[in-house]
C-alpha cells in the first residue's frame, strides 16, 4: 500500500472520504517518514498563514477605499445570518455551515466516547480535546480540516474564554464546541451532527443542540477574521 | 448620463471580501503596492461587470477568478515589458504591521517568487485562502485533477526552498 504525495495532502487539507482517510491513517501509522513528510506540510501551512494572515489586520489604503466607494464592511457575520443562509466552504468564519430546519435534535454526549476516535479525552471529570482535535483548535483557522476534524467558528464566552466549534467527520458524525481553559481544550458540547448529503467536503452540520449551547455561552459576535488571526497569534489566551 | 449601479449585492461583497482579495494578491504578487494594484483593478472590473454575476454562483468565487484574470494580465504585460524580470525583487516591499511579520512575509515571498505561476496560484487559493479543490479548481478553470498536482508540485517545490533557506543562512 503506497500512499502518494497528492493523498497525503488531500488528507490534510481534508479532501479524502472516510475510506481514503483510513487509508492514509493506517500508512502513516506504519510508516514515520510519511508522518514527518506530513508534519512538514503542516508546519509549511502554518508558515504560509503566518506570512500572509497579517495583511487581514492592515488599515485597508485609502484608495481600496475609494475605490469601492464607501468604508469597507467588516467581516462579522452574525449566528442567525449564518444559519439562514449556508455557503459552503465560502465564508470564513462560517466556512461549511449549515443547519437543516429538520433535523433531529441531537443528542448532547458525554458517556459515548467512540474510544478508536483519540481526540477527545477524559481529565479530571471533564472532558479535553487530543490530538487533532488539539492541534486544530490550537493552530487551525476556520474552515480549515485536520484529518477528520473541520473546524468552525470561533467565539468569546461570557467568562472572556476563547471557545470554537467543530465538526469530527466520522461515523456518525459529530459536532461540538470546546472552550480554551488555563491548561486544555475543554469540550463544553458533543453531539451527534447529520452529514450534509452530497457536499464536496461533506461538511457536518451544527446540531441545533450544539447551537442552543453556543447561544447560551457566546458573548457578542462570532469572531470575524481580524479577531481569529490575533487570537490564534496569541494563542487562544 | 448615470451609469448603472452595480446590485449592491456585489458591491457589499467586494467590502466584505476585500481584505481576502488583498491576501490572496499579496500572496500571489509579494509585493504591497503590485497587490494593491492587482486588488483595485480585480475591484474595478467586478464592479463594471456585476450584471454579469449571476447569483447561484458564490460569488466569493467570481471574485477570487477575477483577480486571478487580472492577475495573469498582468504578468503577460509585466513579461513583454521585463523579459528578463528578476524574482528576487520579489519581496522586497510588503507591507508591514510588525518587524516579526515583515520578516517572514520578506522570506516566504522570496520563495513563493520562485515557483512557476501555476503552482503559485494552486499553494495561495487552497493553503493562504483556505479554498476546497473544487473551489480553487473552479477558480483556476482546470480540472480538479490538474489542481491536486500543481498544488502537490508547488508544496513540495516551497518546502524545498524554505529548507535551503534555513541551510544557507546557519
Amino acid at each position: 500500500m503506497t500512499i502518494t504525495p497528492e493523498q497525503l495532502y488531500a488528507y490534510l487539507d481534508g479532501e479524502l472520504d472516510a475510506a481514503g482517510r483510513a487509508e492514509v491513517e493506517a500508512a502513516l501509522a506504519a510508516d514515520p517518514a510519511l508522518a514527518a513528510e506530513l508534519a512538514a506540510q503542516r508546519g509549511l501551512r502554518r508558515q504560509l498563514r503566518g506570512a500572509y494572515d497579517p495583511v487581514l489586520g492592515e488599515p485597508m489604503s485609502q484608495r481600496l477605499q475609494a475605490v469601492t466607494g464607501e468604508t469597507p464592511a467588516t467581516n462579522v457575520v452574525d449566528l442567525a445570518d449564518r444559519r439562514a443562509t449556508p455557503r459552503r466552504g465560502w465564508r470564513i468564519p462560517a466556512t461549511g455551515w449549515a443547519v437543516a430546519a429538520t433535523l433531529a435534535l441531537g443528542v448532547l454526549l458525554v458517556p459515548h466516547l467512540s474510544p478508536e476516535a483519540g481526540l477527545v479525552g477524559e481529565v479530571d471529570g471533564r472532558l479535553v480535546a487530543q490530538g487533532e482535535l488539539r492541534r486544530a483548535l490550537e493552530e487551525g483557522r476556520s474552515g480549515e480540516h485536520f484529518g477528520r476534524v473541520a473546524l468552525g467558528f470561533g467565539f468569546r464566552d461570557r467568562g472572556g474564554a476563547y471557545c470554537r466549534s467543530f465538526t469530527l467527520d466520522e461515523t456518525p458524525a459529530r459536532a461540538g464546541f470546546s472552550c480554551r481553559g488555563p491548561d486544555a481544550w475543554t469540550v463544553e458540547v458533543l453531539a451527534e451532527a447529520v452529514p450534509q448529503g452530497g457536499e464536496l467536503r461533506q461538511a457536518a452540520s451544527l446540531p441545533p443542540a450544539v447551537l442552543a449551547a453556543i447561544d447560551a455561552r457566546i458573548e457578542g459576535e462570532p469572531l470575524d477574521a481580524e479577531a481569529e488571526a490575533a487570537a490564534l497569534s496569541a494563542g487562544w489566551r | 448620463m448615470l451609469q448603472p449601479l452595480p446590485t449592491p449585492n456585489v458591491r457589499d461583497a467586494v467590502c466584505e471580501m476585500l481584505p481576502r482579495l488583498r491576501r490572496l494578491a499579496r500572496a500571489l504578487t509579494g509585493h504591497v503596492h503590485d497587490a494593491d494594484d492587482l486588488v483595485q483593478v480585480a475591484v474595478e472590473r467586478a464592479l463594471a461587470r456585476a450584471p454579469q454575476w449571476q447569483p447561484d454562483r458564490p460569488v466569493q468565487a467570481w471574485l477570487y477568478g477575477i483577480l486571478r484574470n487580472a492577475w495573469i494580465d498582468e504578468q503577460r504585460a509585466r513579461k513583454r515589458q521585463q523579459p528578463f524580470h528578476a524574482p528576487e525583487e520579489a519581496g522586497e516591499d510588503v507591507g508591514v504591521s510588525s518587524i516579526d511579520h515583515y520578516v517572514e512575509q520578506l522570506s516566504m515571498a522570496a520563495a513563493m517568487a520562485r515557483l512557476p505561476d501555476e503552482q503559485r496560484l494552486a499553494v495561495s487559493l487552497v493553503l493562504v485562502e483556505g479554498l476546497s479543490y473544487a473551489e480553487a479548481a473552479a477558480v483556476m478553470e482546470v480540472p480538479v485533477g490538474t489542481l491536486t498536482s500543481r498544488l502537490a508540485r508547488g508544496r513540495q517545490a516551497l518546502q524545498a526552498i524554505l529548507a535551503e533557506d534555513t541551510g544557507a543562512s546557519r
